[in-house]
């Protein structure tokens, strides 16, 4: 288990690198070296490490760990196939890690970045409408089930392509540099996580990687079926890709209008799965 | 403060535990999901006492927690 969970958060962290490198062309820039992000984490880890006097000492520290824990159980449940309902939950509950990270420290800026995790709940919706919509059309929310389903009918890709938007909504609004990415913005100089350096940025980039990794193997499995590991490794590279060009172009949206778009998304989907309950 | 031995003891013991929890799984010696269970309770003790681990040469081998 340990070897997959190390190979999928250096996975992560270069997929990361490559996510900075690819807004950086889009916009002109040479852009760092592919695996910065590595680097970055291994900086990080070697860097003097301690706790400001100002932060809640347990919540500091336990946030971290919760971090990464959280992240090595959504990849030990896609490796079994096991429910799709408690994935999401799991990141469902990175809201915690967020709100936690934010409000330990005791800064101003990590608080703000806590305050607009609330607000980013919305990112939540699409989700929500997703998972619904895959029941609707799988019977089932077991991701093994799932990939039965594909291997039998094709890839879900076309007939769920709503719910497809929605989730591809919900991982850009985690990827960095987003539209959605108000959590960590620029004016709140890194967010919610400004205040953790050291040891604790470079687990918490570790947790990151891992993160990413996860929610973009999870859309592969989820909407493409089962392709075997260096196609869906290929196809995961693709789907970083055209996010990061996503990210490029688009401006990162004020907190509300985030949520208002995240909000329509969700109408949306909500409408296409009341006409396939009505009429299909 | 913690001294440099005992984040070295930590980083070991919980390397150890993972080692063989995985090892375990793949001969079929420990349940997949009780290797998953391992993994997710000491990854963070291994993650965490290595950085500080690295950390601790800057200042030898003391970690201060509480800073300014």
């Amino acid at each position: 288990m340990i070897e997959y969970i190390l190979a999928a958060i250096f996975a992560g962290l270069l997929l990361h690198g490559i996510h900075r490198k690819v807004i950086a062309r889009v916009q002109g820039r040479p852009g760092p070296p592919i695996w910065q992000e590595i680097l970055h984490t291994l900086k990080f880890l070697a860097k003097e490490t301690w706790i400001p006097k100002t932060a809640s000492q347990g919540v500091y520290v336990g946030v971290v760990a919760i971090s990464i824990g959280l992240w090595v159980a959504a990849f030990a449940l896609l490796m079994a196939g096991e429910s799709l309902l408690l994935l999401f939950a799991l990141y469902v509950l990175h809201k915690i890690v967020e709100h936690g990270i934010g409000l330990a420290s005791g800064s101003p800026y990590t608080k703000f970045g806590a305050i607009r995790s609330v607000v980013s709940a919305a990112s939540e919706l699409p989700l929500l409408s997703s998972v619904a919509l895959i029941y609707l059309i799988t019977g089932s929310l077991m991701l093994r089930d799932i990939e039965a389903y594909q291997v039998i009918n094709g890839p879900l890709l076309l007939p769920a392509l709503p719910a497809a938007i929605a989730l591809y909504m919900v991982i850009l609004s985690k990827i960095h540099y987003g539209p959605f990415s108000i959590v960590e913005a620029k004016e709140l100089v890194s967010g919610y996580w400004t205040e953790h350096f050291g040891v604790w940025r470079g687990v918490m980039n570790a947790a990151f990687g891992l993160k990413t990794f996860v929610l973009l193997y999870a859309f592969v499995m989820i909407f493409i079926g089962p392709v075997g590991v260096p196609v869906a490794l290929l196809l995961v590279f693709l789907l970083m890709i055209s996010l990061s060009f996503v990210c490029a172009a688009t401006p990162m949206l004020a907190p509300y209008d985030s949520v208002t778009v995240q909000t329509v998304t969700t109408a949306l989907v909500a409408c296409y799965i009341i006409y396939l309950g009505v009429f299909a | 403060m913690m001294k440099r031995f005992s984040i070295q003891l930590f980083a070991i013991i919980s390397g150890v535990i993972l080692v063989i929890a995985s090892a375990g799984a793949h001969l079929g010696i420990i349940a997949p999901s009780l290797s998953a269970v391992i993994a997710i309770l000491i990854v963070p003790v291994l993650l965490i006492s290595v950085g500080l681990l690295f950390a601790a040469r800057l200042t030898d081998g003391d970690i201060p927690f509480m800073g300014y």
